[in-house]
């Protein structure tokens, strides 16, 4: 390869790939500009213009003392706990469902016991979990953590015991001859091996996560950003509630994005995982 | 032991487990009936006109809200994937709205159309049309070029293309897609009957059945009612994908 | 088609009423339907559905149940029922956020002295009126008249009301969340302030009905203008039959059994109840006590006028 094909080479994939980001990217702002067009146009009062929903945000978050990173204490009081409770009661929900999940897809006949019943948990609409936690911890954090948990575990927990289950039976054969430990064993190659499905997990895991937050502090809460979506509409606040629905769907994805590139970087050595989305 | 059998033994270890906890008193009986007292309670509701027409309502809107997300969404998707330019770019703003959770979006529903059937079945639909749609698209891109290729150069139309080549092979993540809608439908229905205070729906049942009465029973009751229908929906989707796309040799677990 | 039109009705949705005819005066709408809570505040209206009043006039009100006068009158705003009832307070708020052009219909009751208050429990922190400052306190739902109400009387008493949590929820669960300590203080109109002394202990931390709130218009039935304007007659019905029942009222013996039969009471509840000030016709003088407060505790941004929110009024 000479060099003069190398760098037209690269070349070319530099300009093919700044023109796909310019084209997606082009889209989203043209809708954007649709967006803006047809609330300014309709003029219903449910609809304000992004640019109003815009500096309502900023005004909402973004207008506290430099001390405070500029943070008002609405940050502090609604959208922390929140994310304090998303993220805390997935990361619960992680460790525990793999956790289980090992241990289960590692025993031979354990799924057998557990496995319908599991698959009945997962299947309850999470939403439908809210009104039992109610009864059980009161309106409050504890509800709402104990939801979330509930609710999240069992993608992780399914998924790592498919996971577990998966791995090939040449390796479990090479490892058993070489008497390798067990520990090492389930760390470095069942774990790696069930990687992929145990990630795909988390990730559903995640955006249940986020459902369970809002609608356990839709039903019943005094703080966070569900709460604060609900008080501002029925304050009839329209660019308040159009705001904290934004960051809702910034945060939803935002931990999506954030999550694949965590991904992406820990499974990389995966050898299917390229060019895949 | 047969696995059937390892799985009501499952089943019972829980019910039993439940039982203990619940008559040594660990828990309070009013918070926590026992299965024996849940069980029956389940039977006595499918006795009462007022939870069956529940049910009916709530799986109703769902299979409504189904429907049309998938009529609107796989042709939308169809057209979508199928012009190369806008394929990624779609998929860009759909990966933006898909995760906005269609729940933060009830209490404005509410306002604008009420508490009724159609808010339900609305928001069901707008949360359901993002996982099919997606994975329309998604499949298009994978279809096998050389397939294409040897269709183009038979002289197929674009048309024909489309329906020989391209449907069939994107049918099964398309399902797949379907099937995630039908969970996500199940949850927008639910928690709009919740929000809403609906007059009929399972979760306005549920709702209601916690707001201050005594009567745990009918909570936990509607709760497993409702994991059976889900559960049902879930493994009778999972069965139909099976059975009719056994032929195909794609992957399809690999969108979620 | 017919089995569209079952799955209609299986699925909740309303059953359009067109004009039946019926009814002396053929009124536009003889169906109508309207939101309501489970407290004694429609124990009048429960009388004219009860006791044919609205019978007579030709109407057939449908009650559909609703968690808090905010979530009824949302369910009015979005056309799932033609009148709601509510605590005044939301109404003047959307109103004035432009959100909807809502219309007062009819009165339903002032606070009379020790039918509203603010109730605490024996083993919660809170003692006097000047323990509530930053503790968690019971309401139905932000900016209805529990919440505003306990927020003016606080004001009356110079307790800070800034760092109370307000936790919204059904008047139903108020009861359960004192007595299990997830709230250190509650609003509570009859027939749950009753209920709760006798199940919870609960004791009056203040009355709302004294100070700058006494007597103080506290609830009433709205409805969208579109309403207002396209059904005169029906609304005329409606007003006239709620005023007998209101006028009808005064009279104890016929009230309590409403109370005992929707408001889930027994008997002897219902005698110890104290009951509000009943009332139908709305006087714009007297309602616009209410937008005064809401722009004195900063709820709104501009005086808003309640005269031309009146519905015509019959009788």
């Amino acid at each position: 390869m000479t060099t003069l094909t190398l760098t037209s080479r690269v070349g070319r994939r530099v300009g093919r790939g700044i023109g796909i980001l310019v084209r997606n990217w082009l889209l989203f702002f043209a809708l954007l500009g649709v967006w803006e067009l047809a609330t300014r146009l309709g003029q219903s009062p449910f609809f304000p213009p992004p640019t109003e929903i815009l500096t309502t945000s900023g005004k909402l978050w973004f207008s506290g003392p430099a001390a405070q990173l500029f943070l008002t204490d609405t940050v502090f009081a609604n959208v922390l706990p929140s994310l304090g409770r998303t993220l805390g009661g997935w990361l619960l929900a992680g460790a525990l469902g793999v956790a289980l999940g090992v241990m289960l897809g590692r025993s031979k006949t354990g799924m057998d016991y557990v496995g319908p019943l599991f698959a009945f948990f997962r299947s309850v609409p999470p939403p439908a979990l809210i009104p039992v936690f109610i009864v059980l911890f009161g309106l409050g954090p504890g509800m709402q953590t104990g939801s979330i948990i509930f609710g999240a575990i069992w993608p992780v927990l399914l998924n790592t015991v498919d996971g577990v289950r998966s791995v090939d039976q040449m390796k479990i054969d090479t490892a058993k001859s070489f008497r390798t430990p067990r520990s090492h064993w389930v760390r470095s190659i069942v774990l790696p091996a069930a990687g992929p499905k145990i990630f795909a997990g988390l990730r559903l895991s995640l955006s249940i996560s986020l459902l369970l937050m809002v609608i356990s502090e839709l039903v019943g809460s005094y703080n966070g950003i569900g709460r604060s979506l609900m008080d501002a509409q029925q304050a009839f606040d329209f660019p308040l509630m159009w705001s904290w629905l934004v960051l809702l769907g910034l945060l939803g994805f935002g931990f999506n994005a954030a999550f694949l590139a965590v991904e992406q970087r820990v499974l990389r050595w995966q050898p299917t995982r390229n060019g895949r989305l | 032991m047969p696995r059937l059998l390892r799985a009501l033994a499952g089943l019972a270890g829980f019910f039993l487990v439940w039982e203990v906890i619940v008559q040594a008193g660990l828990v309070r009986k009013e918070f926590l009936p026992p299965p024996t007292v849940v069980l029956v309670t389940i039977f006595e509701q499918f006795g009462e006109t007022q939870f069956i027409r529940d049910l009916i309502a709530t799986f109703l809107a769902w299979g409504i809200a189904l429907l049309i997300a998938v009529a609107i969404a796989v042709p939308a998707g169809l057209l979508l994937g199928s012009i190369p330019g806008l394929r990624t770019a779609t998929a860009v703003v759909i990966e933006f709205l898909r995760p906005i959770p269609a729940v933060a979006l009830i209490p404005l529903v509410l306002l604008l159309i009420g508490g009724g059937p159609e808010a339900k079945i609305t928001l069901a639909v707008y949360a359901s049309l993002w996982p099919i749609m997606f994975n329309t698209i998604y499949a298009l891109g994978e279809i096998d070029p050389i397939l294409q290729e040897t269709a183009k150069a038979c002289g197929t139309s674009r048309f024909r293309t489309l329906t020989s080549v391209a449907l069939p092979h994107t049918a099964p993540f398309v399902f797949t897609g379907v099937r995630l809608s039908a969970n996500i439908a199940l949850i927008a229905v639910v928690s709009t009957e919740f929000l809403a205070g609906a007059k009929l729906g399972i979760g306005n049942f549920i709702m209601q059945a916690s707001t201050g009465s005594t009567r745990f029973d009918l909570v936990l009751a509607g709760t497993v009612v409702v994991g059976v229908l889900g559960f049902l929906i879930n493994g009778g989707l999972e069965m139909i994908g099976r059975r009719a796309f056994r032929w195909s040799t794609v992957d399809r677990e690999a969108v979620s | 088609m017919l089995a569209t039109l079952g799955a209609c009705g299986a699925l909740g949705g309303d059953d359009t009423s067109k004009a039946s005819g019926g009814g002396d005066g053929a009124l536009e709408k003889p169906k109508i339907k309207v939101a309501l809570l489970p407290v004694v505040d429609l124990a009048p209206l429960r009388l004219a559905q009860e006791g044919g009043y609205f019978k007579a006039e030709g109407l057939e009100v449908e009650a559909v149940d609703a968690p808090s006068g905010q979530a009824s009158m949302t369910k009015m705003i979005g056309g799932e029922v033609d009148i709601a009832f509510s605590t005044y307070m939301p109404f003047f708020v959307a109103k004035s956020k432009g959100a909807a052009d809502i219309r007062l219909v009819a009165d339903s009751v002032s606070a009379s002295p020790k039918s509203n208050a603010v109730v605490t429990v024996p083993n919660s922190p809170v003692r006097t009126i000047n323990d509530l400052a930053g503790k968690k306190i019971a309401i139905t739902d932000k900016n209805t008249a529990s919440h505003l109400l306990t927020v003016s009387v606080m004001k009356d008493h110079s307790v800070d009301t800034s760092k109370v949590q307000w936790v919204p929820m059904a008047l139903p669960n108020i009861v359960a969340a004192l007595s299990s300590g997830q709230v250190d203080a509650g609003y509570l109109p009859e027939p749950f302030l009753t209920q709760a002394s006798k199940v919870a202990g609960a004791t009056p931390v203040v009355d709302i009905a004294t100070g700058a709130t006494q007597d103080f218009p506290l609830a009433g039935f709205g409805a969208l203008g579109s309403f207002v304007d396209k059904n005169p007659k029906t609304l005329a019905a409606f007003q006239r039959a709620l005023g007998k029942a209101v006028r009808d009222a005064a009279d104890r013996s016929k009230i309590e059994p409403m109370i005992v039969k929707y408001a889930k009471v027994d008997a002897e509840t219902a005698s110890l109840l104290t009951l509000p000030t009943f009332g139908a016709t709305l006087d714009a003088r007297r309602l616009q006590r209410v937008p005064d407060l809401l722009l004195q505790t900063g709820v709104i941004s501009a005086k808003l006028d309640a005269a031309p929110m009146l519905a015509p009024q019959a009788g």
